[in-house]
C-alpha cells in the first residue's frame, strides 16, 4: 500500500513564519533577518545601526546564538531597547540557524506595537539560515572582505536568497588584496538583483547608505 | 544518544524533525496504524540539505513512531532555471544563475524542493 501525499517538509515552519509576519505587521514593524558568517561583523553593524537610529525609531532585536549572550550584552551598552536572546543550545538541540518557531517562542506573549524596526541576528553560518523563513520582510547578509571573493560561489543559496549584502571591513580591502570587481561579478552570477553596500563598522564609512536603505523601508 | 545528536547538530536535524512530523500527520489523518516501509522524498540540489545527514537524523527521530526502521528513498532534483528574457531552460552548474544562452536573469524553476512524495506501508497491511 502506498500513500501518495505530496507535502512540503518545511510547511510547518512556513506556516509559523506567516503567523510571525502577520504579528509583526500588526506591530507596524519592518523586520530584517541579518545573516552571515561568524566574524563577518553582524553585531558590529548592529551596534552602528542602533546608534544611528535609536533616537529616530523604536527598535527591537532578537539575538540568535548557539550559546551565550555576548552579543546581547554588547548591544545593551549601545542603547536601552528590547533585546531577546535565543540560545539554540538550550531548547533546540544546538541548531545552527533560527527557525520560525524559535522566533515565535522568543516573542511569546510580548506585544511591541509601534516598533518601527526589528532586527533578527541569525546564528553565524553561511549554510542553514538561508533555508528558513522566520517571518522577516528582508534578508540581509553581512560579508566581509577578509572572507575572500569566492564565497558567493561556495555558498550560492545564502547569497541568492538575500535582498541586500553589506560588504563589511571595506576599509581594509586593499590590505587583504580584496578584488571588488571579482566579488561583485561572483555575486551577480548567483543573485543578479542583489544590492551591495560597502561599509565599515569600524570607521563608519558606508553606514549612512545602509541607514538610508532602512529609512526607506520604514517609510514603506 | 541525544547528547550525540546535540553535539553533531546541523540543520538537517530540524528538517528531519519536520519530515517525521508531516509523515506521521499524513498517516494519522488516514487512521493508518501499520508501520511504514519506506518514504519517498525529493531533495533539490539547490537546498542546503545533505542526504546522508538527513537519513541519519531521520533514523534517530523516527524511533518509536510508525516510521521507525523505514527506508528514506531520496530523489535528488537538479537545479533548473528559466531565462526571463529568452525563456531558455537550463540545468546549470549550481554556482551560476545566469542564462547560459544570453547571460540574462533567470528564475529558479527546480532544485529548491524539500518534499515528501509518498509513504509505502509495510506488507502486514495486506
Amino acid at each position: 500500500v502506498i500513500i501518495k501525499d505530496v507535502r512540503n517538509i518545511l510547511s510547518a515552519n512556513d506556516r509559523i513564519a506567516v503567523a510571525n509576519r502577520e504579528r509583526f505587521t500588526r506591530w507596524d514593524s519592518y523586520v530584517v533577518n541579518l545573516m552571515g558568517a561568524p566574524g563577518a561583523g553582524k553585531t558590529a553593524i548592529l551596534e552602528r545601526t542602533i546608534k544611528g537610529l535609536s533616537e529616530r525609531y523604536r527598535l527591537a532585536v532578537i539575538e540568535g546564538d548557539v550559546r551565550g549572550s555576548y552579543d546581547r550584552d554588547r548591544l545593551r551598552r549601545v542603547a536601552d531597547i528590547p533585546i531577546v536572546q535565543i540560545n539554540t543550545e538550550i531548547a533546540y538541540g544546538g541548531e545552527c540557524h533560527l527557525d520560525a518557531l524559535m522566533i515565535a517562542n522568543a516573542i511569546g506573549d510580548v506585544e511591541l506595537p509601534g516598533t518601527d524596526l526589528v532586527f533578527i541576528e541569525n546564528v553565524g553560518n553561511l549554510v542553514c539560515p538561508a533555508e528558513f523563513d522566520v517571518g522577516e520582510n528582508s534578508k540581509v547578509m553581512v560579508a566581509s572582505v577578509t572572507e575572500g571573493e569566492d564565497k558567493p560561489l561556495k555558498y550560492p543559496l545564502m547569497y541568492s536568497v538575500c535582498d541586500v549584502l553589506l560588504l563589511n571591513k571595506s576599509d581594509i580591502a586593499v590590505a587583504v588584496d580584496f578584488d571588488r570587481e571579482l566579488f561583485r561579478q561572483n555575486c551577480r552570477s548567483v543573485n543578479p538583483g542583489l544590492l551591495i553596500i560597502e561599509v565599515s563598522a569600524r570607521s563608519g564609512e558606508g553606514i549612512p547608505a545602509w541607514l538610508g536603505w532602512l529609512d526607506r523601508r520604514v517609510a514603506g | 544518544l541525544l547528547a550525540m545528536v546535540v553535539s553533531e547538530a546541523m540543520h538537517e536535524l530540524g528538517i528531519a524533525r519536520s519530515l517525521v512530523e508531516v509523515a506521521v500527520a499524513a498517516m494519522t489523518e488516514r487512521c493508518v496504524t501499520i508501520p511504514a516501509k519506506s518514504l519517498q522524498v525529493e531533495v533539490g540540489r539547490f537546498t542546503s540539505v545533505v542526504p546522508d545527514s538527513l537519513r541519519f537524523y531521520f533514523e534517530v527521530l523516527s524511533r518509536e513512531t510508525l516510521l521507525e526502521g523505514a527506508e528514506l528513498a531520496i530523489e535528488t532534483i537538479p537545479l533548473r532555471t528559466r531565462c526571463q528574457k529568452c525563456l531558455v531552460e537550463a540545468e546549470p552548474d549550481i554556482a551560476s544563475l545566469l542564462c547560459p544562452s544570453c547571460d540574462g536573469l533567470v528564475e529558479v524553476v527546480g532544485g529548491r524542493e524539500l518534499r515528501l512524495i509518498s509513504i509505502e506501508l509495510s506488507d502486514e497491511a495486506a
